[in-house]
């Protein structure tokens, strides 16, 4: 087995003592650090998401794998910087103004970041205002909005408003989800997409970054 | 119908975290596992992290309760009227406490210290943190469904299932506001959020219809339009009640 598949494999079962090590062999070892990100890391997490979509994972294994990801790019990171390993792109997260609920939203970046995005987590009760200022100031290409609440979702359609109001709409996506939330209000709201779960977001995220 | 308290006593004293804690595979079939003993033999390390959040959620919370008993004025169209003056306006409070006596208002909680520690937990140990959500979302369901059947135990049987704002018919703003205006003193540190909703989050709130004429039993499920499709779903209702 390779240094790189060794990688792949500490992510898949969630050791993360293991990803750590097995990420400081595949520089050793010489291993480009594009190849352990993408062959190693973000495919053994887009593994990890077919298991959950199969049934066969469920979320805290997810999560565990998500923390093995996190440990082993803690090591990865400054020579993605140097090599200039671009991102999958980045997405602005965030619960929307009102809602205080960060599971469902922590679970979403955190399987985001396991994919390769760079992820602006905004926290809980974000007004409109401020993933406008996101997207302007930092480059957010996808603006991803959660919320648990009937009477926080309208916060939903706000925040589009703002970044139509800001003229920004046409160079971001928006995503949304969240126990109450269903495809039906995504595309009432103009949403570009919904997603029921954290895996699910991965997958509707690569494909609104691929059709920027 | 056994006679009732007039006010908050009617519940004693709220039972203690340990009992209401949900055991380690019923925490983990609430995490979405179908099958813990596989899960277990599959992936000891995930039911260890469940059985950590099960201890740490049993030390975290702290169960406290209120409940409200008031009388029924008068019922019309959707809006149930309180000899009190409070009330609800929402179709399914009209639906199911139409023909009671008298309204039991309840709020449970479990304080603020477990959902601070998953927040803090979150950064490090991911499935640690959720886990212990899934483990306080469990014991403050208990502590309710214990308020419920000591309502029911207290009103002789006589009571209805419990509803609360946020129920399909019943929406949460102002259905919580209403509902938290029949408690006179502030006998919980439980408030309402800009957007309505309990703080601390692991708080739960239900109305329940007293009187010998009320429909007893069943499960707001029954009357949820959306309970086929419903993860939260509690139990089975093939149909739908007219």
């Amino acid at each position: 087995m390779s240094a790189v598949e060794h990688v792949y494999e500490a992510i898949l079962t969630g050791d993360q003592h293991a990803a750590r090590e097995a990420v400081e062999q595949a520089l050793a070892e010489g291993a480009a650090p594009g190849d352990i990100l993408n062959e190693g890391m973000i495919a053994a997490m887009a593994e990890v998401g077919r298991l959950f979509e199969e049934e066969e994972y469920f979320v805290p294994e997810m999560l565990i794998s998500a923390r093995a990801m996190k440990e082993g790019l803690a090591v990865l990171k400054p020579r993605l910087v140097t090599d200039a390993v671009a991102s999958a792109g980045t997405v602005a997260a965030g619960t929307v103004k009102g809602d205080m609920h960060d599971i469902g939203k922590n679970l979403v970046c955190t399987m985001l970041e396991g994919a390769g995005f760079e992820v602006i987590d905004l926290g809980v009760d974000v007004p409109p205002e401020r993933f406008v200022e996101t997207v302007r100031e930092r480059g957010a290409g996808i603006v991803a909005m959660s919320a648990l609440l009937t009477t926080t979702m309208p916060s939903m359609r706000a925040t589009i408003e703002a970044l139509e109001a800001a003229g920004l709409r046409q160079r971001v996506r928006v995503m949304v989800g969240g126990a109450p939330v269903t495809e039906a209000y995504a595309r009432q709201i103009g949403a570009d997409g919904y997603s029921t779960d954290a895996s699910r977001a991965v997958a509707l995220a690569r494909s609104l970054a691929a059709a920027s | 119908m056994n006679a009732l308290p007039g006010g908050s006593d009617v519940l004693g004293a709220p039972p203690p975290a340990e009992s209401l804690a949900p055991s380690v595979d019923a925490l983990l079939r609430r995490q979405g596992a179908p099958d813990p003993q596989r899960l277990r033999a599959r992936r000891p390390d995930v039911a260890a992290v469940a059985e950590e959040a099960r201890r740490q959620a049993q030390a975290l919370a702290a169960p406290a309760w209120a409940a409200s008993v008031q009388r029924v004025a008068s019922v019309r169209h959707d809006r149930v009227l309180l000899a009190s003056g409070g009330g609800f306006t929402a179709p399914l409070a009209a639906r199911v406490l139409g023909r009671a006596e008298y309204v039991c208002a309840a709020v449970c909680t479990i304080g603020p210290a477990l959902e601070q520690a998953v927040s803090q937990a979150y950064a490090d140990h991911p499935a640690l943190a959720l886990a212990l959500d899934a483990a306080g979302s469990a014991i403050v369901e208990a502590l309710a469904d214990a308020a419920a059947a000591r309502i029911g135990g207290a009103a002789g049987g006589c009571v209805t299932a419990p509803i609360a704002p946020g129920h399909e018919g019943f929406p949460l703003d102002p259905g919580q506001r209403d509902l938290l205006r029949l408690f006179a003193a502030p006998g919980l540190p439980v408030t309402l959020s800009e957007a309505a909703a309990l703080r601390p989050a692991k708080s739960v709130s239900f109305v329940a219809g007293i009187g010998p004429d009320v429909e007893a039993g069943g499960s707001v499920c029954d009357w949820c339009g959306a309970r086929l499709r419903c993860r939260l779903r509690r139990a089975e209702a093939p149909e739908p009640r007219s």
